[in-house]
């Protein structure tokens, strides 16, 4: 089996067993405070870390280009609340357009 | 708790934008069912990132199949491409995993806060848990606190039809698009996350994590493989929350 299939079902899995565990196991209970405020600084650390690396990251380097630029005019726009659909329209052909011209 | 909750009500305004006028009910259109008011405006951004992780997981090395297969069995768009990108780049599929689990842990108190409105026996409970999503949840949600299962389910079942269809439109054209860089779809992802991530940046914590975060992924990116920043920026919320 490929790693891209061991990858489907691990994720799948964990999918699954996450979104089940509280209307199986929990019921109207809620999570201890410490645990919920772990939880809920996991997703913000991630997100910021992949949008990092996604954006600058290179072959064990920084870079900033066309992307990078992509990625703050989207930022900008996110920020004045434009739907997602057209932020992801205009910072693509932001990208594509400063790629071209370079 | 209360805070999840409104983040992720703020998100569904922001994948509205100035749509999200039609989230609340217009006279005209009080004859349609509630979840296609509530649903609407969400269906392009919803294709967009389908069809883009499609692409993405193609040129990841994912057939058709198996990227399909991970849409309608994980169903959980940032994890998913967490997963795929951390898996192209050659991070290694622990790494990958690590990744998709550390986003999606989010699931268990979104599952518990709406646990009680779940009945009935258990393999139920757990088919129907399958379409909680950040937007379902969120637009499910009443004034009251209370969540309107129902409604949860029928916007959860629309937005898993958009997002498993343009997957696998997105995984089978994946191969004729070549270099998505020249597209600028490069960007897609990022911008994912960025979109997922503004509305916890109202919040100070949060913000000082994301902001902490990042600047540890940057200062790790020259000296570590790929995947490893992201592990390294989880000391962020270590730090922070000792604070």
């Amino acid at each position: 089996m490929t790693q891209g299939w061991w990858l489907v079902l691990l994720v799948g899995g964990m999918t699954v067993v996450f979104k089940s565990f509280g209307p199986v196991v929990f019921g109207g209970r809620q999570l201890p405070a410490v645990l919920s405020r772990f939880s809920f600084g996991v997703p913000a650390a991630v997100l910021a870390a992949l949008v990092t690396v996604l954006t600058v990251g290179g072959d064990r380097s920084i870079r900033f280009d066309a992307r990078a630029i992509g990625v703050a005019v989207a930022a900008v726009m996110l920020a004045w609340r434009r739907p997602l659909w057209l932020v992801l329209l205009v910072s693509a052909g932001i990208t594509a357009l400063v790629r071209w011209l370079a | 708790m209360q805070f999840l909750e409104a983040t992720l009500a703020r998100l569904a305004l922001a994948l509205a934008g100035p749509n999200r006028h039609a989230l609340v009910v217009a006279p005209s259109e009080r004859h349609l069912p509630q979840w296609t008011i509530l649903m609407g405006p969400l269906v392009v951004p919803a294709a967009t990132i389908g069809l883009s992780f499609g692409v993405l997981a193609s040129q990841a090395g994912l057939s058709v199949y198996a990227a399909t297969v991970m849409s309608a069995t994980s169903y959980a768009g940032s994890a998913q491409f967490a997963a795929v990108s951390l898996l192209g780049s050659e991070a290694g599929l622990l790494v990958a995993f690590t990744a998709a689990t550390l986003l999606n842990l989010r699931y268990i108190p979104m599952g518990i806060a709406i646990a009680p409105w779940f009945v009935g026996p258990v393999w139920r409970r757990i088919a129907e848990a399958q379409m909680i999503v950040d937007e379902s949840w969120a637009l499910a949600q009443q004034s009251d606190g209370s969540f309107n299962r129902k409604l949860m389910l029928q916007i959860g079942a629309a937005f898993f039809v958009v997002w498993v269809g343009a997957t696998a439109i997105g995984a089978s054209l994946g191969p004729q698009f070549g270099d998505l860089e020249r597209f600028g779809l490069d960007v897609v992802v990022p911008v994912v996350f960025l979109a997922l991530l503004t509305p916890r940046l109202a919040d100070s914590k949060q913000r000082t994590i994301a902001l902490l975060a990042s600047l540890l992924a940057l200062v790790t990116i020259p000296y570590a493989p790929p995947g490893v920043p992201v592990l390294v920026s989880l000391l962020a919320v270590v730090l922070v929350g000792r604070r």
